[in-house]
């Protein structure tokens, strides 16, 4: 009796054990976590909270391209002959295994060799800004480009730095325009180009890209394509055909497809209990869309967060004005245009400036920046910058503040927004 | 009329009854407080958030009643979403009101929740404290 008493006793203990920590363990609660959500309120309130805040279907979004033009577009697109005194392509800066970018802070332009690390030890020419994802450029409504929207469609057309003589109505094809003729990024500057070409004058530009779309032509492989799928002959090949197959390629391969969440939103696809408790932060506490909205979750406009700045600056000595650079108004200093999100998991590192080596940190760059800088070591002019990028930033819409686990539950939500590249 | 058995087994029945009710006057709030010590950091933060939420949610309403431009309908919207951490709270109270706490110890939880920062004024006094 004794020995039976005993044991119901232990077998009470460890039951009350047991119960007390099963709420706490956090294996337990990862496995809870990755198993699909059985909340329907609170997937309801997300499906309607995304419709509401402009998601769409991947299928609405493309722009149908023309196979020939896209297939010259990738010639181009991987040719190092789009560099007119270097040897540097597209596809150099925009590799698929770091998410159509190059996977570091700044980019590196003209003279720059190989991949990642060995890339940034190559000797080529840093570029002050990290290298933008292609995903979803040139989709329907997609017409804001480059960190600070120097090329766009606004009401009354393209809004560029070529003024009047924008060479397209399509702001991805004047946008293609632009890195074959940047000092740095694919021409090198040297003495003769500087003697040569640097004016602030659109027809220096227009000179150099005529002799690129000459190079093309008279290219054994490229050449016999472009001027077939373009019905040109040799001679009268300019840069809006090269620009144009460019911009097809980049709109085809770069097209949106569908993913995990729109499933979830669209079919009533699964969705985990950490992706659904990161969607209800997003759309709620944490305030993402009101600036992440739309079908590319960016709505194409220009915020500040006070992310660290790293690398020399598109202004030098560890500044980057930003918006201010494109549009010359002392109101845009600081002001990026919104990330678009999908595939934002595999394009790290993050901002303007590549400086947030993790997703989490870049969230939490947007409600706690302070977090991320030790500005003891900082000189008083880093520290002073630093002061003016959190005036700028705390006029946003800040997000509530979140604890760790919140924010790696907003993670779990955007690889919701992961698709694959499968166009070869 | 006990027999004498039972005469003899009364006092020891007697000091087991004392010993349970000793036990479970004493226990009960052993629990309670180890419950609450247990949960105090996460149903504190729910109070918190839950606490933020609802401001937000009425200032978006006042901002929304003001201005009825997109951006103050966006933010709106986004508060409405964001109360319902306060239904993360309420479970989280209703679960620990199943453990045996009572509305005395959760507003206790509460309290302590709310007066976090307090120490904040220990230490500032504590370094002032020479000026009196």
């Amino acid at each position: 009796m004794k020995f039976s008493t005993s044991h119901i006793l232990a077998v009470a203990v460890a039951a009350l054990i047991a119960s007390l920590t099963t709420s706490c363990s956090e294996p337990e609660a990862q496995a809870r976590q990755a198993a699909a959500s059985s909340d329907t309120m609170r997937m309801e309130v997300l499906r309607r909270a995304a419709l509401a805040n402009g998601a769409a279907r991947a299928a609405d979004l493309i722009i149908p391209t023309q196979p020939a033009r896209v297939e010259v577009g990738r010639l181009i697109f991987e040719s190092p002959k789009m560099s007119l005194n270097g040897a540097i392509s597209c596809r150099d800066c925009h590799l698929d295994e770091f998410g159509s970018t190059d996977g570091l802070p700044n980019a590196v332009g003209v003279g720059g060799e190989g991949k990642g690390l060995e890339r940034l030890d190559s000797n080529g020419r840093i570029l002050p800004r990290n290298v933008l994802p292609f995903w979803g450029r040139g989709g329907k409504g997609f017409d804001t480009f480059f960190w600070d929207g120097r090329v766009r469609k606004g009401p009354d057309g393209i809004v560029s730095q070529f003024g009047v003589k924008a060479p397209s109505t399509d702001p991805l094809v004047v946008a293609a325009h632009l890195p074959s003729v940047e000092l740095r990024e694919m021409v090198e500057d040297t003495p003769q180009i500087r003697d040569a070409y640097v004016a602030e004058d659109v027809s220096d530009a227009n000179s150099i890209q005529r002799a690129l779309a000459q190079r093309f032509a008279d290219d054994e492989t490229i050449g016999p394509r472009l001027l077939q799928t373009y019905g040109k002959a040799k001679s009268d090949v300019t840069f809006s055909e090269i620009a144009d197959a460019l911009s097809q390629f980049i709109r085809h391969e770069f097209r949106m497809r569908p993913t995990a969440f729109e499933r979830f939103v669209f079919d009533g696809g699964p969705i985990t209990d950490a992706q659904l408790a990161g969607g209800i932060l997003f759309y709620g506490r944490g305030r993402c869309a009101s600036c992440h909205t739309g079908p590319y979750f960016t709505d194409f406009a220009f915020h500040s967060v006070a992310f660290p700045q790293a690398g020399f600056g598109k202004n030098g000595f560890g500044i980057d004005e930003g918006r201010y650079n494109a549009t010359l108004d002392p109101r845009d200093r600081f002001l990026f245009r919104t990330p678009p999100l999908h595939n934002v998991t595999r394009t790290a590192p993050y901002s303007h400036s590549g400086s947030v080596t993790s997703l989490d940190k870049a969230i939490i760059a947007h409600f706690d920046p302070l977090r991320l800088v030790d500005t003891k070591p900082m000189t008083v002019r880093e520290r002073s910058d630093l002061y003016v990028r959190l005036g700028t930033a705390s006029r946003e819409t800040l997000p509530s503040a979140l604890t760790d686990s919140e924010v790696r539950q907003l993670v779990a939500f955007l690889t919701m927004l992961e698709f694959e590249a499968v166009s070869r | 009329m006990l027999s004498a058995s039972w005469r003899g087994r009364l006092p020891v029945y007697i000091a087991a009854f004392a010993a349970g009710t000793l036990f479970a006057w004493v226990a009960a709030p052993l629990w309670r407080a180890g419950v609450m010590a247990w949960h105090q950091d996460e149903y504190g933060l729910l109070v918190e958030q839950c606490d933020t939420a609802m401001r937000e949610h009425f200032q978006a309403k006042q901002s929304a009643g003001q201005s009825d431009d997109a951006k103050t309908q966006a933010l709106l919207g986004a508060a409405e979403v964001g109360l319902i951490v306060c239904q993360d709270y309420d479970l989280t109270q209703k679960k620990l009101m199943q453990w045996g706490l009572r509305e005395e110890e959760l507003s206790q939880m509460r309290l302590k929740a709310i007066e976090a920062r307090a120490t904040d004024l220990k230490e500032v006094i504590e370094t002032h404290e020479i000026q009196y």
